[in-house]
């Protein structure tokens, strides 16, 4: 188990260098003048110049490369083109933000999606299953943004019920939560539904009737579990989904969070500060995605047997060849 | 020769025919195909319906923020310009939009998939690595970077949305070929001398042809939510052509008084994207001859119990 953490662990390495280098490449793609941006329209083309010399731009693209790197190793983002301001700071204060509206939304999203579902997967072709499948599919098609501004309108402007900016208090949470979580919702339901009617189908369940379980043990304690494991294979996925989703949430909302950050760096043609809530964004994803497979691996036998137990298996193949032998 | 034909004729015409006649009993199959027939038809004729010069991106700002009305179906947004107008043409480019990138990825994922399926070993390794990269930034944020590098032409966004679909297509291409590189028939291919192109195509692909619809039948879904997205952003399709996402954005500021303007745009991209999705569920479940079965004998046995 040891062997297959710390592999995993290291393949975090170049996939973070890989992630680093597609979002830097495609960043030095685009055009820009920070220079004159920073220094405004009346500023010398010698000071611009000056400037942007000064911040590396005029240099190789992999000397840039390296050296964004060599700042990303000591958690060093740079500056903002915009302002000067330093980029860690700003994502620093965003960051808990949008990682508390996403755990939110990924447990919010895993105890309503999964009873439901479950209950649709056990009443297949029921009514109840037939309009939970299309809600859910609907759900997961619906597009964020147009949902917490329905939502909004709705529980703000006509009911006054909830605030509509910002974080400070519990009530504040409810729409941003469920908003990010709404796709989520709908693709758990999916899933965990379709889980358990693969399990349903087995032969195991079959026995389990055979031998006179009751039907409530037959799904909890037999096909549920089962499920279970390919369930949380999803949850990686879709942290990465909530994670795109908050860059609309939080703009509907008002929150301080990385999605604010990143759509006023896309208005403010600020890259340094754009490819910083990038790769910081991503590499949460990629984290949490080998949790989870971390997770997946301990709660799947099959595949704890394979790393466990390799060394023990091998040794029972040689001696069992050299018996055949 | 003619025995052949007849025992052909008699075996349920193939694959598709028995794929079409599972669909076609499905209510929800046949729903979402409708409601893509409507979509494409509106695409089709919004050229005929209404002039894209005079009264799409013209501005008549006298009648602006109308409400709707026998002239102006869906009413007016804040330039003037009729909101129904430019909700078929906007039906029309994301769907352009949609069916090039969908189109465009899953040639290349073929192509991909099938180098990486084939030769198997260290391009296989590479090919899954590189993808694995793509795969790590969330999806949003990569479209967004990439519209953001190069620029909102709609060339660049059919490119960010390949790059966007491609990974996962890849994935689905690769294993499919990997589980029917498994079976005899193309053990039987290579041994009559075969080269890897023709079992590729007249061997392998059209036994994966189904999973590969499915998956792109979904892909347009992704797409028509990810063109809304960057055109919320206001980095989507440029400015005067309307999209739903920039449509309904534009909306936002209007919402107290003029609700149905930010409603509509959304509740097409729902339905839109519901539609492919259904659409390719019914799809799967049309491919999977065990559940095919599955469904009639429920049925049967429904039936039986009816009497």
């Amino acid at each position: 188990m040891w062997r297959y953490i710390l592999k995993r662990l290291l393949w975090l390495i170049p996939i973070i260098l890989g992630v680093t280098l597609l979002v830097f490449a495609l960043m030095s793609l685009k055009p820009g003048d920070p220079g004159r941006v920073y220094l405004g329209l009346n500023a010398t083309q010698e000071a611009v110049d000056a400037y942007n010399e000064s911040l590396g731009l005029n240099d190789p693209f992999f000397v840039r490369y390296f050296n964004y790197v060599k700042g990303l190793i000591k958690l060093d983002f740079g500056k903002s083109w915009v302002g000067g301001e330093s980029v860690n700071d700003r994502i620093m204060s965003a960051l808990p933000q949008t990682l508390k509206v996403c755990v939110y939304a990924l447990v919010v999203a895993f105890i309503t999606g999964l009873p439901i579902g479950i209950l649709s997967a056990v009443k297949q072709y029921s009514l109840a299953d037939r309009v939970l499948t299309i809600i859910a599919m609907i759900l997961a098609c619906i597009p964020v943004f147009w949902l917490c501004n329905m939502a909004a309108m709705l529980f703000t402007l006509k009911l006054h019920w909830l605030p509509a900016t910002g974080l400070d208090t519990w009530k504040a949470y409810i729409m941003p939560v469920i908003g990010t979580a709404a796709n989520t919702i709908g693709l758990t339901v999916r899933m965990s539904r379709s889980s358990m009617l693969d399990e349903m189908r087995k032969d195991y369940i079959r026995t389990a009737r055979a031998k006179g379980a009751k039907e409530g043990s037959v799904i909890f304690k037999h096909a549920l579990r089962n499920s279970l494991i390919s369930v949380t294979t999803t949850l990686g996925v879709n942290f990465s989904i909530l994670m795109g989703g908050t860059v609309f949430v939080e703009n509907v909302y008002a929150i301080q969070g990385l999605g604010t950050c990143i759509v006023r760096s896309i208005s403010n043609n600020d890259v340094p500060m754009l490819s910083g809530c990038v790769i910081i964004l991503a590499t949460f994803s990629v984290i949490v995605n080998l949790l989870v497979d971390l997770l997946y691996a301990y709660l799947d036998p099959r595949l704890r047997a394979k790393y466990v137990g390799k060394k023990k298996v091998a040794k029972a193949r040689k001696e069992a060849l050299n018996d055949a032998n | 020769m003619q025995t052949k034909a007849k025992t052909k004729k008699q075996k349920n015409h193939g694959a598709a025919y028995d794929i079409w006649r599972s669909l076609r009993s499905n209510k929800v199959a046949v729903v979402s195909m409708v409601i893509i027939g409507i979509f494409v038809l509106i695409s089709i004729l919004a050229d005929v319906l209404f002039d894209y010069e005079t009264q799409v991106i013209a501005q008549d700002i006298m009648n602006d923020l109308q409400s709707p009305s026998k002239e102006h179906w869906f009413g007016t947004d804040s330039l003037g310009r009729d909101y129904f107008a430019r909700m078929l043409y906007a039906t029309r480019i994301t769907l352009i939009i949609s069916f090039s990138s969908v189109f465009i990825a899953t040639a290349l994922s073929i192509v991909i998939g099938g180098i990486s399926a084939y030769f198997g070993g260290i391009v296989d390794t590479i090919i899954m690595r590189i993808l694995d990269v793509f795969l790590a930034v969330p999806s949003t944020l990569l479209i967004i970077c990439i519209v953001v590098a190069l620029g909102n032409e709609t060339v660049y966004i059919i490119l960010a949305l390949v790059v966007y679909l491609l990974p996962s297509l890849v994935r689905t291409v690769r294993s499919e070929l990997m589980i029917n590189m498994e079976n005899e028939y193309v053990e039987a291919a290579r041994s009559v001398g075969a080269g890897p192109f023709r079992i590729m195509l007249i061997h392998l692909l059209p036994n994966s042809f189904g999973a590969i619809m499915v998956r792109c039948t979904m892909s347009f879904a992704l797409c028509i939510l990810s063109t809304a997205c960057i055109g919320y952003l206001g980095i989507g399709v440029r400015a005067p052509a309307p999209e739903w996402g920039r449509m309904l954005s534009e909306a936002q500021e209007y919402m107290r008084l003029h609700p149905y303007l930010i409603t509509i745009p959304g509740f097409f991209i729902m339905i839109a994207s519901t539609a492919f999705n259904l659409l390719g569920d019914a799809l799967q479940d049309a491919m999977d001859p065990r559940l095919r079965g599955y469904r009639k004998m429920k049925k049967k046995v429904f039936a039986r119990r009816k009497k």
